[in-house]
Order: C-alpha cells, then structure tokens, then sequence
C-alpha cells in the first residue's frame, strides 16, 4: 500500500496514463487512488468523443462517397490506367462500358468475364441504340463529367496534376486525376 | 493456459482471414475505409484531398498486399500506408495543406446525433460534441507530426513502438509529441463553453 501514500498523479503523469506509459510507482498509485482514477477517465472524456464523432462523420461521409471512384480505382488496378485515362472522354467511354457490368473484383474471372459482355454493348452503341439507351448513356455521362470536373476544381488539385503531369514518378499517387 | 491457447487458435484464424481479406478489395474497403478516411481526413484537414487520398491507399495497399507479413493489424499497416502518402503530398503541396483547411474547416458539428443512442444518450450527445469540436480545434495548434502521432494514438489506438516503427521516428520523440499535443488538448478541453 505504499502507492495511497504517494502524492496525487501529474498532469503529466495523467498523460503517461494516456500514452500507456505510465511508471510502475505512479501506477501503482493510481490503482488504489479513486481521485487519480477520476482525473484519469475525465481526460480520456475529450480524446475519446473526438475518436466517437469523427468516426460518426467518417461513416456518414464514406457512406455517400461516390462508387464509381471505387470502380476507377479497380479499373486502374487492372493495370490499364494509363491507357483508360488519358483523356477524359476515353475516360468516360472506358466507364460506360465498364460499369454497367460492375467491374466489383479485380480478379481474372470477373476481368475475363465484364470483357466479353462489353463487346455487345459496345456495338449496340455504334448501331441503332434506343432513345432509353441514349437517355441514360447521356445521363452517367453527364454524372461522370460532374464528378471529374468535381474532383479539378480545388486550386491544389489544378497544381497536383501539373506536377504529376511533369513528373509522373507517383503515378499510383495521382490516379483519380490523371 | 487455456487463454494462451485460444489466443493462438484466434490468431492463426486471424492471420487466414486477413490473407482472403487484402485478396477482396470490395470487402478491405468496405472494411477499412471510414477509420482510414477518418485518419486522412484529420491529418490533413481537406475534405476532397483526404478521398484522394484513402482511394491511393486502398491501391497502394492492395498491390502490395504480398508484403503484408501480418505483424501488424490491417488497419495499422493501412494508416502508415497513409501517412507516407500524406507526407509525399505535403511535400509537393509545401505544406500548405492545413492552413488551407482552416479556411474551410471540417464540419462535425452534428456528428454527434449520428452515434448510436445505445452508446450516448441524449444528455451526454451535447458534451460529447463539445469535446470533440475542442479536441478538432486544439488540433489545429499542433505541427504535421504532433498531430499525426496524436491520431495514431488517440484515433487508430496504436502502441507506441508501432507509431514510432509508422513513422520512423525514435521512440522518444514521438513520446515528445503526444506529451506537446495532449498539452493542447487539455488547455482547449479545459476551456468552459
Ligand atoms: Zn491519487
């Protein structure tokens, strides 16, 4: 019981607690001391509403990200990023092609598989597609020009890209943009 | 004994499922990324660029999955993934990153009615918030790396030693950082509304 005799932690004790690294005497004190305990959960309050919110925020703000960057990302997983993004309208054909057949797994099957349906779709935009089709070709289109568009109109964006398309050494850093 | 056992039945169950779980990008997404757009998203205090970001890491993580050794969970080796991208792109951003973000600083003011009501009651949701909108501003006096270990810390709940191996800085320094920020931290929560 030599810790009840012990002087009260320090605030910076309490951090040590906080950090996990607290010195053996002072924890000692702290197990057997109900106000150290105390100050100890009243510090931890603020870190651990933070670490509680944020998370809330997070889920909420991923939940509504955009799927398709996912796709993007998969896209550029197949190793043909280079290739599909060149330019935004090759861009936008590799995604109409691509998403209606949900290019969700990067693994060969499902690669193999999105292949050979694309082809007839592909030809059914080069012959007669109906009004449907066109309307909503017409409507992803628009949706994914507002999305590209969405993700260069920051300052730090414009600049990113023109470093990128000088360097093009973090190639896997600058894929949403490139 | 019989804990010791069934710790090592869950960590080879552990170490398989985790082998199928980089192999799915769709469920290591899933998975992963609200806590890792979390971590981006406070190190860096823009919105936009912390997506950009975790979509790079999830890439970045996924082609080089191989390299997993498994001494680490998921999520740690995932934020240290992130934290090297976050240093590569405040390089080229000279770091101008953060004082950007404080022009349009993150919303979280009503994240708080978002957390289950199991876990907060209505009574404790208005101090809750307040806190977390504290500690986000005494974030904000931090440096890049004050802020990065608080939220390894704080946020993922990484062990010391991982942190310093995360960032590659000695085990002291980083203990420097977390004792600065939670300074900060403690003068702001301090503060009575
Ligand atoms: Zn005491």
């Amino acid at each position: 019981m030599t810790g009840a005799t012990m002087n009260h932690l320090t605030d910076e004790q309490i951090d040590d607690a906080l950090l996990g690294d607290l010195a053996a005497e002072a924890a000692g004190h702290l197990a057997s001391c109900a106000v150290c305990q105390q100050q100890l959960i009243a510090a931890r309050m603020p870190l651990e509403s933070f670490k509680a919110v944020t998370l809330a925020w997070s889920e909420r703000r991923s939940a509504t990200m955009p799927a398709s960057l996912q796709e993007r990302m998969l896209h550029n997983a197949s190793g043909s990023r280079r290739r599909a993004w060149g330019t935004a309208a090759v861009a936008v054909l590799a995604l109409m092609v691509a998403l209606p057949f949900g290019m969700h797994h990067a693994n060969g099957v499902r690669e193999q598989s999105s292949t050979q349906a694309a082809a007839p779709i592909a030809q059914s935009l080069q012959t007669e597609a109906s009004a449907e089709q066109i309307d909503s070709d017409n409507q992803m289109l628009h949706e994914i020009e507002t999305e590209l568009s969405s993700n260069r109109t920051s300052s730090e964006a414009m600049e990113l890209q023109e470093i990128g398309d000088q360097g093009d050494g973090h190639g896997s850093a600058r894929m949403v943009r490139d | 004994m019989q804990l010791a056992l069934e710790a090592t039945m869950q960590s080879v169950q552990g170490a398989e499922r985790t082998g199928s779980e980089l192999d799915d990008i769709d469920a290591l997404v899933r998975t992963y990324r609200p806590r890792l757009l979390r971590f981006v998203t406070f190190s860096i205090g823009d919105q936009d660029m912390a997506e950009s970001i975790t979509q790079d890491c999830f890439l970045k993580a996924y082609n080089g999955r191989a390299n997993f050794r498994g001494d680490c969970s998921v999520n740690t080796w995932l934020t240290s993934i992130a934290v090297n991208l976050i240093r590569d792109q405040q390089r080229l951003q000279k770091f101008r990153f953060w004082r950007q973000a404080r022009a349009t600083a993150i919303d979280i003011t009503d994240a708080a009615s978002f957390l289950p009501s199991a876990e907060c009651s209505p009574e404790n949701r208005m101090l809750v918030q307040e806190k977390a909108q504290q500690v986000q501003t005494s974030l904000l006096a931090l440096s890049e790396k004050q802020r990065t270990v608080f939220l390894m810390r704080f946020i993922e709940e990484m062990e010391l030693s991982e942190i310093a191996a995360a960032t590659n800085m000695p085990l002291n320094t980083v203990k420097t950082h977390l004792h600065r920020a939670l300074k900060s931290v403690r003068a702001q929560a301090g503060k009575t509304i």
